[in-house]
């Protein structure tokens, strides 16, 4: 990793290739200026469409068209498994979520798990990543062992932390006992239900944020710091002033991926609680509420209405990283 | 000179609490697999016991579903586990072919429509993956694949080639151009300059896409669960038969951890030189 010397012309991290390379010459792509003049203008212009084809066959025909149908469904009331005719009821699969006192119940939960969880993994992620953005001995062990608990499956993180925060002979208990703290219920308490997906999420999504951001800081340039400590700024105003400015873009991709994937929170409850929602519902997020009623009442219009509900909170939660992302990111 | 020794000692002592706290439930698991019942069960929690092969054991050479856990260990072994890892070595292969040519097309022209196409791309990235189970579902039900590899084959190339393309687009891009130019020049096809000149050069950038296809697939559980019925189980499915009436079957299902857990270990030595740059959306100019 040489990412943090000062180069004009960085080999790794900072993939910043493109602005020292001529990418046109002439307004033409110095790549297609090469295609052979006989296959003709039309194939040379179709060239980068036969290449992408292919992936958007797939993501239509998987994601596109089922999320369609998936639509007009939730305009109907149908269950494909025990062939029941489908029939139009409008909007009444709307009206019966957000009449719902359940799925109230999940958005509260949601809310409650999503922006302590966010703003966690930000301040640990951003304070862990300031503390890898020098040179360390066991280096690559450090950030192998950071990399261990992003890439484990979620449900698997549900199953460890349910034996490590079991009420009875877990280990969290037992180090409470140890600084003379009572032993808590954990899962099997309703006020701490929410607070240990927390810790679970927490642990296995900090990672992913310190990675992120950890780029970032590598790819400031010294001068500007060395600039700046020459004009004698504190170290608080080259935070503020040249860190920060940095790190914004990385700062949303970051939130704006987690935020999606905390929406998600399924398997790591499904396998940290013993019933699907915690006690007393005290654990039921979307995905929860989404599995519960799918499984229970088996109306896949229903299902489809509770889907677009998701994909509606997520698109207005993550709105504004979006529109910033659209603007700031350069193809 | 004092200070800045104690300052070093601090950072390595919050380092050492980082990786400890990230390591631990991981470790402790480790540990348990190595338990008799009792010793996992008891208060307060032994650190010094008699280690014991019994979980293992079961894991391996189970006859048929006995006290200690309701489900089969062998059955994990000799179907949930092959399912997993066809689905997840299919699914990597066929989405690195399709991801690498969209990546090789937006890194490399410039074509009307790419800035909306590129966004649609991760568009799709953004559709939240537990809502998704329903439509998948609806839609491999009307075409047959519900409960079938195939079914899940598909439904995780979809949704991993969103990332997948943003990662080797990032890749492609840090490798000059006129590396293949002079490939062309020399003669080459297009598509030769692609497979023989590029593709060696960002043997390090597949791979560790690679590695994000296959866990995807690999820890999937949502859409395993809503999909697949018995046919097609797949590894994480098999976690819920840890589950009884009577409590958690905590041996066996440490040892399952386990051997869930290796290709994931393996693949976090092997990949972290190298997916910063994916994950980052070429945000880093």
């Amino acid at each position: 990793m040489a990412s943090w010397k000062s180069s004009d012309y960085p080999t790794t991290g900072a993939g910043r290739t493109d602005s020292v390379l001529p990418a046109e010459v002439h307004g033409l792509p110095i790549a297609r200026q090469h295609v052979p003049k006989r296959k003709g203008q039309f194939f040379k212009h179709a060239y980068p469409y036969f290449l992408i084809a292919p992936t958007f066959l797939i993501l239509t025909t998987i994601l596109a068209y089922p999320w369609l149908v998936s639509l007009h469904w939730s305009f109907q009331s149908f269950n494909p498994i025990l062939d029941i005719q489908p029939r139009f009821v409008g909007f009444q699969n709307y009206v019966k979520v957000f009449e719902d006192p359940l799925f109230w119940r999940s958005t509260i939960n949601s809310a409650y798990l999503i922006v302590p969880s966010l703003v966690l993994e930000f301040l640990l992620g951003l304070g862990i990543a300031v503390l890898l953005n020098r040179r360390l001995i066991f280096e690559r062990f450090i950030r192998t062992a950071i990399l261990v608990p992003m890439m484990m499956a979620p449900a698997l993180a549900g199953l460890m932390w349910r034996l490590f925060v079991h009420p009875d002979f877990g280990l969290f208990n037992y180090f409470l006992t140890i600084v003379g703290l009572p032993k808590l219920l954990w899962t099997a308490s309703p006020t701490l239900a929410i607070p240990t997906i927390i810790l679970v999420e927490v642990w296995q999504n900090t990672p992913f944020v310190v990675l992120i951001l950890l780029a970032g800081l590598q790819a400031i340039p010294l001068e500007q710091f060395e600039a700046a400590r020459v004009d004698g700024a504190t170290a608080w105003q080259m935070f503020r002033y040249i860190t920060l400015p940095w790190l914004t873009p990385l700062i949303a991709i970051a939130l704006l991926f987690r935020t999606i994937f905390i929406i998600r929170t399924f398997d790591t409850i499904m396998l940290l609680f013993s019933s699907i929602g915690g006690v007393g519902n005290s654990a039921l997020v979307f995905g929860n509420y989404l599995y519960f009623q799918t499984y229970k009442i088996w109306d896949l219009g229903l299902s489809s209405a509770i889907s677009y509900v998701i994909l509606l909170v997520t698109g207005i939660l993550t709105i504004a990283y979006t529109v910033y992302l659209y603007r700031e990111l350069k193809f | 000179m004092k200070r800045s020794l104690l300052r070093t000692l601090l950072l390595y002592l919050a380092l050492a609490a980082v990786v400890v706290g990230f390591l631990f439930p991981p470790a402790w698991m480790v540990v348990t697999s190595f338990k008799l019942g009792r010793d996992i069960v008891t208060w307060p929690p032994t650190f010094i016991f008699t280690p014991t092969l019994e979980n293992w054991y079961w894991f391996f050479f189970s006859a048929e579903a006995s006290a200690m856990a309701p489900q089969e260990g062998r059955r994990i072994l000799r179907e949930f586990l092959p399912n997993s890892l066809i689905v997840a070595v299919v699914t990597t292969a066929l989405s690195m072919i399709v991801a690498s040519l969209a990546a090789y097309a937006f890194a490399r022209f410039n074509f009307r429509g790419k800035r909306p196409l590129a966004f649609a791309v991760l568009g799709t990235r953004m559709l939240p993956p537990i809502a998704t189970v329903i439509p998948l579902f609806i839609f491999m039900n009307s075409i047959h694949l519900r409960d079938t590899l195939t079914g899940l084959i598909l439904s995780y190339t979809a949704l991993n080639l969103p990332l997948a393309i943003w990662m080797l687009w990032g890749f492609i891009k840090e490798v000059p151009r006129e590396l293949e130019e002079a490939g062309l020049i020399d003669g080459c096809s297009r598509t030769g300059a692609l497979v023989r000149i590029l593709f060696p050069v960002i043997a390090p950038g597949l791979a560790a896409t690679s590695v994000f296809s296959f866990l995807l697939a690999w820890n999937d559980f949502p859409i395993a669960l809503f999909l697949v019925a018995h046919k097609a189980k797949t590894m994480p499915l098999a976690a819920l038969g840890f589950y009884a009436e009577e409590g958690v079957y905590w041996g066996p299902m440490s040892v399952y951890g386990i051997l869930y857990m290796v290709p994931t270990i393996l693949f976090a030595v092997f990949v972290q030189r190298h997916l910063v740059k994916g994950l980052t959306l070429g945000a880093l100019k």
